[in-house]
């Protein structure tokens, strides 16, 4: 179906073309969410909210062409809101770092049933170490394709920067994936050369 | 030669070119790490690559950032979806029709209406921001301090004066402080038989006062319970997340306390006996 027909009978409060919409991309919304927050049941409970908000700002969407980064937006704006209504919260038990080689090396949690590769379930632990600004980088430029210049407008930095944070952003999470047990050896999950 | 002479030529080769490299520019594991993303997306060439390549070759950790990152660039855009599974999409439409609902029913109040709703959502997104609390203190705190330098404000010298009395001692507060003195003298002066006199005045008056009271609860006693009800469909609308509405319903409370109050300190001939 086209974007934009789509779009358009949305606005127009059609209960079908939402629930395509809907399908269509909340794979996108729990992944964003889940990156940003860390955590499975919080995650799902604010990819509802994300929806939610959309659903709400429907109208202010003019642009077809643009609806995902739109909607990225819209996601990354309820994420950090979350995130800063948790930090007023008592913190939780944080894990310390060296427990994460292992917890590495522990068996499936529910969580880890969810996103089912082990890369996966290393990059994203490893996320949760990166400071916020590079995690932010990672989600929305590396695994989301989202356009410099709109990941740019998001975080309110000029393009330059996302451009060299970006590189840096990568190293540091190889880095972090390094140092909880990621790399090559006999519990590592690296097995490719690199050249 | 063996093997194991050459391992040893090669340690030892390594551990001469980390000490000159300890006493000069140090190690370069930085540089080689921040050139490895453009060697990993194959951008760099010519000397810069062999130049890291050769860096790797010796640096084992560098190493291992590499083939972590040779990985990792695939992977990440593979994680740009997460299945939520068949549930969630049933949540999200229910969530919405919920909200459909509410908005039809209140149909988008305009004038008088619209303006509360609008001020509703506005205080909710101020209060949810992290710094409210500090900035209320904040202003708070220079109000206070505007009233009581301001001329003409009636808490104008409150601090100095209360500084002063706590300075001075307990009876050197106006009024209250003479009159304590007063009555500890007056107490002292008096024996067991004054005392019974005045518990006697003390339960006539109390009984005065309990009349008074009894009347103020029932004349007041409809705009009291109006203001209840009030507040509790304020708390019932907030729940719903139907801040204009609960709004309006403050609003009301707001008159049904003025009501209850003007009503409660009426004075009616009894009252004053």
């Amino acid at each position: 179906m086209d974007p934009a027909e789509l779009l358009q009978k949305c606005q127009n409060g059609d209960e079908l073309a939402w629930e395509v919409l809907v399908r269509q991309h909340q794979g996108r919304i729990c992944s964003i969410a889940y990156h940003y927050v860390g955590e499975q049941d919080e995650a799902m409970d604010l990819a509802q909210e994300i929806f939610v908000r959309v659903y709400r700002r429907l109208d202010t969407c003019t642009d077809s062409e643009k609806f995902v980064s739109w909607l990225s937006r819209i996601a990354r704006n309820a994420c950090i809101d979350h995130l800063r209504r948790r930090k007023a919260r008592p913190p939780r038990q944080d894990i310390p770092a060296e427990d994460m080689v292992a917890l590495a090396g522990a068996g499936p949690t529910p969580e880890d049933e969810w996103i089912s590769s082990s890369r996966q379930r290393m990059v994203h632990r490893a996320l949760q170490h990166l400071s916020e600004i590079n995690r932010e980088i990672i989600v929305l430029k590396d695994i989301q394709g989202l356009p410099l210049e709109e990941i740019a407008g998001m975080l309110d930095l000029p393009l330059g920067t996302i451009k060299s944070r970006s590189s840096r952003a990568r190293i540091e999470l190889a880095k972090a994936i390094t140092e909880i047990g990621g790399g090559p050896g006999p519990n590592g999950y690296g097995a490719e050369a690199v050249t | 030669m063996t093997g194991g002479t050459r391992d040893n030529d090669r340690r030892r080769d390594e551990g001469f070119v980390r000490d000159v490299l300890a006493r000069t520019s140090g190690p370069a594991c930085d540089r080689a790490c921040g050139q490895l993303p453009d060697l990993v997306d194959g951008l760099l060439t010519g000397l810069d690559r062999d130049l890291v390549q050769g860096h790797l070759e010796h640096c084992a950790g560098c190493r291992q950032v590499a083939v972590v990152l040779g990985w990792l660039t695939p992977a990440l855009p593979a994680m740009a979806t997460i299945d939520p599974g068949p549930a969630f999409t049933a949540a999200v439409l229910a969530r919405t029709s919920d909200r459909r609902q509410q908005a039809a029913a209140l149909a988008e109040p305009g004038g008088a209406a619209g303006l509360m709703d609008r001020l509703g959502r506005w205080w909710e997104t101020q209060i949810l921001r992290p710094g409210f609390p500090a900035q209320v203190a904040y202003v708070a705190t220079i109000v206070l301090v505007l009233l009581t330098v301001t001329p003409g404000s009636p808490i104008k010298d409150v601090p100095g004066k209360a500084l002063s009395t706590m300075q001075a001692g307990g009876g050197a507060i106006p009024v209250v402080g003479p009159a304590l003195n007063n009555a500890s003298t007056w107490l002292d002066a008096r024996g067991a038989s004054a005392l019974a006199g005045i518990s006697a005045d003390l339960r006539g008056r109390w009984h005065r006062t309990e009349s008074s009271l009894a009347r103020r609860f029932d004349r007041s006693g409809a705009s009291r319970t109006e203001l209840a009800a009030y507040l509790d469909q304020t708390l019932t609308r907030i729940r719903d997340g139907e801040l204009g509405q609960a709004t309006y319903e403050l609003f009301s409370a707001g008159k049904a306390a003025g009501r209850a109050w003007t009503e409660w300190w009426t004075e009616d001939d009894d009252d004053d006996q």
